[in-house]
């Protein structure tokens, strides 16, 4: 019952994660009574198991993940959403849940996959659906969707309480960053990036902080510079 | 960046707020054309070439004069072929096979650029042999190396650019025959050094040079092909979309001041491989 990592540790295939087997969840494989990794990436504690997202690759969608999608096509009994990296999940709208809004062509919307495997990804068509109306779409490295949910960090709360800014994150890497001034979505675009280099340290939240401040002076600055235009 | 084909309303929009504080995401102004680097002369066995950089976007384009026959409406002129081929390699929706119909547009445009302007001096006796029967052939092929959005643009700079520097043989006639005149190499004779700019539209704010990102969010585009200063060779609007024509003297008027600047760019590249060569 012993645990031999943590969240937010750097694995490689092979290594061990637990000794629990119930605890394996997504890029781990059993070997000898152990969950091991089964990719180089990062690990991440979710509904009680240790997953592993990789630090390159594909993002692969599994039932229950949250992600954020442009919508491609709009058809008769199915409406195509774009998910990045040619995967385009469907959502089928059924009668009994009558949305007041329609969605068409270009909308952004945030969902969750209700099932992943041979017959596609179909993501779910009730109350977890909603369509995000403004903010700065982005694709990130879906190892810098790990380090954002990661509880021990609070990242997304640093992000609001530093910057104004709301982080909507969708596990398939896409991010829309909500805020009070294009400046500052701008300035945690640039904290987030810097994230991708270096996901691993230990400071990582007060690198992220002061990259954040750094922009956002640098942004006032500009702004003041160019006022009289 | 989430770049689509298709529209995305966060993108658009986003792109749109920035344009009204007159930024954008890579921080240009929005009449500004990206970095430009020309180097010309990168191919050993072609007459010219030239690889041009916008940005992230490169363009190389190789120049093949051969003799050939003259078109019967125009017995007197060398003839001019563009080709253009957007490589799989370039960008993620380029595919491989023939040309497509933006390849061809790009082809079409650079083409247009060059021909209306009247920039090669087509008739002159350097490139016409025996009028009406053996001329030059001049063989102009685009590739689309890498693409960061806007390959007019760099394609057009980087066609004259080659122009202007190609070297290719002298010819001389005996006895009706077209032959070589030894090793003598000559310049192919330019009038005018065409330039195109290529412009977004996004409701009433306009940008030039779109990078990809940025041309997923346009609501429509034109290029205009400047001969010189005061003489529009081509426009192209190669998006669907409408464009007001108050906006089109506006876009008319920016273009031709961008094309200035970016005119004097390409003539100092090639002032600088002049005096290098010597």
């Amino acid at each position: 019952m012993t645990d031999f990592v943590r969240a937010g540790d750097l694995v490689v295939p092979g290594d061990e994660i637990s000794d629990e087997v119930k605890r394996g969840g997504r890029n781990t494989y059993l070997l000898s009574g152990r969950v091991r990794a089964s990719v180089f990436g990062v690990v991440v504690e979710r509904n009680n198991k240790f997953e592993v997202i990789a630090v390159k690759g594909v993002y692969k969608p599994s039932k229950g993940d949250y992600v954020i999608g442009v919508v491609k096509d709009v058809k008769p009994n199915v409406i195509e959403v774009d998910l990045g990296e040619h995967i385009v999940a469907t959502l089928r709208p059924s009668s009994q849940r009558r949305r007041t809004e329609r969605l068409s062509i270009g909308d952004v919307i945030y969902a969750r996959v209700k099932y992943s495997g041979l017959r596609g990804v179909i993501l779910e068509y009730d109350a977890s659906l909603r369509k995000i109306e403004k903010g700065l779409l982005v694709r990130v490295n879906p190892v810098v969707v790990a380090g954002l949910l990661d509880k021990r960090h609070g990242l997304l709360n640093v992000i609001r309480s530093e910057a104004g800014c709301n982080v909507n994150v969708g596990m398939n890497g896409v991010l829309v960053i909500s805020g009070p001034s294009v400046d500052s979505e701008l300035a945690v675009l640039s904290a987030i990036r810097s994230m991708e280099e270096d996901f691993t340290s230990p400071d990582l939240v007060d690198r992220v902080v002061a990259q954040l401040r750094r922009s956002l002076i640098v942004e006032v600055e500009g702004d003041e510079g160019g006022g009289d235009e | 960046m989430f770049q689509t084909q298709y529209p995305s309303r966060l993108i658009h929009d986003k792109i749109y707020e920035l344009l009204k504080q007159g930024k954008r995401m890579d921080r240009r102004r929005p009449l500004e054309f990206r970095k430009v680097n020309i180097s010309v002369n990168l191919i050993e066995k072609a007459s010219a070439s030239a690889l041009v950089s916008m940005g992230g976007t490169k363009i190389l384009v190789g120049i093949k004069v051969d003799v050939g026959t003259p078109y019967p409406d125009n017995p007197n002129q060398a003839t001019l072929t563009v080709s253009a081929e957007l490589l799989p390699l370039a960008y993620k929706t380029f595919e491989p096979g023939p040309p497509d119909e933006n390849a061809i547009e790009l082809a079409r445009v650079v083409d247009r650029c060059i021909r209306e302007s009247k920039a090669i001096e087509l008739e002159n006796e350097v490139l016409c042999y025996i009028p009406g029967q053996r001329v030059a052939s001049i063989y102009l092929d685009v590739y689309v190396l890498d693409y960061d959005g806007n390959y007019f643009d760099p394609a057009v700079l980087a066609s004259v650019a080659a122009l202007a520097t190609a070297k290719i043989p002298r010819y001389e006639v005996q006895n009706g025959v077209v032959k070589k005149a030894g090793d003598d190499q000559v310049s192919i004779p330019m009038r005018k050094f065409p330039v195109s700019v290529t412009m977004g539209v996004l409701n009433d704010k306009f940008l030039v040079d779109p990078t990809a990102f940025e041309e997923s969010a346009l609501d429509t585009s034109i290029v205009v092909g400047w001969g010189d200063e005061d003489e529009v060779a081509a426009i192209q609007k190669n998006r669907p979309g409408t464009i007001p024509i108050q906006a089109l003297e506006e876009l008319l008027e920016i273009s031709r001041k961008c094309s200035i600047e970016l005119r004097s760019q390409l003539l100092e590249s090639l002032k600088t491989y002049a005096a290098s060569a010597e």
